[in-house]
């Protein structure tokens, strides 16, 4: 089986952008976690692109949340965008959306 | 209607979920409520391989079916007696720093199937958890909770 998730990371503007491709599943989320600290660790400006990402459930928004967590504790920026059909919804379900700004496309972001 | 045996571990969870979504597809589910029926399997199939047996490896059983305007995920194990719906659901959190990490699972569930049971009971040499949730079936379903 191929791998269910792949990251891509850019930069745009002074955002350094992480990407992630795929899914964010209770199979995933521990690399998407792993993955996701090594970049908090060593960016300060983060925009997480959720353009491509497929699938996201209650064991990939807690990774999220203890990242969004991290970055404040550590001053860092960390915005979301690209989140569209069931990832934005799953967002707004859990309340997400009012604890991270978000931006609708990567264009959006200032 | 026949049980699907799986071991409870996270490294079978695809094969879990394939099985249900291949029975979802042939049973007619679009495929916006099956991302739907996807989200509402991993919280309750996550539940029992973290938690039902602990350190050791236990198995759950898993049947999929559609009854009338309802399609029905059913499962089984073994486990310590566990009830998922009591659990209480996750607050809209205001602020990062207060934000939990819990309860989101469960939100989800209740959004996603308007039939959920649970029983504890002897079944056939063991004592169960026997969970069965079941979806409407929609033409045109609002979103995906």
């Amino acid at each position: 089986m191929s791998s269910k998730v792949e990251f891509q990371t850019s930069t745009h503007k002074d955002w350094q952008i992480f990407s992630i491709i795929g899914r964010v599943d209770t199979v995933t989320a521990a690399e998407v976690d792993k993955v996701g600290n090594e970049f908090l660790q060593s960016n300060n400006n983060i925009a997480l692109d959720m353009s491509a990402m497929d699938y996201i459930s209650s064991a990939g928004l807690r990774v999220l949340l203890r990242i969004a967590k991290k970055s404040k504790r550590d001053k860092k920026k960390f915005v979301l965008f690209g989140a569209s059909g069931m990832i934005k919804e799953v967002l707004e379900a859990s309340g997400m959306d009012m604890l991270v700004t978000i931006y609708e496309t990567q264009e959006d972001l200032p | 209607m026949e049980w699907k045996i799986f071991p409870a571990t996270k490294e079978n969870y695809y094969s879990m979920l394939d099985y249900v979504l291949n029975a979802a597809e042939e049973s007619g589910v679009s495929a916006k409520q099956q991302i739907s029926l996807e989200l509402g399997f991993e919280e309750v199939a996550t539940n029992i391989i973290d938690y039902a047996y602990g350190e050791n490896v236990g198995e759950i059983s898993i049947r999929a079916y559609l009854d009338a305007d309802h399609f029905f995920i059913e499962l089984k194990d073994s486990g310590v007696p566990f009830n998922p719906l009591t659990m209480s659901e996750a607050e809209k959190p205001t602020d990062l720093e207060s934000a939990k990490e819990g309860g989101l699972g469960i939100s989800f569930m209740r959004r996603i199937f308007d039939e959920m049971s649970y029983h504890f009971g002897q079944d056939g040499e063991f004592f169960c958890n026997r969970l069965k949730l079941g979806m409407k079936l929609s033409e045109e379903p609002k979103g995906f909770l």
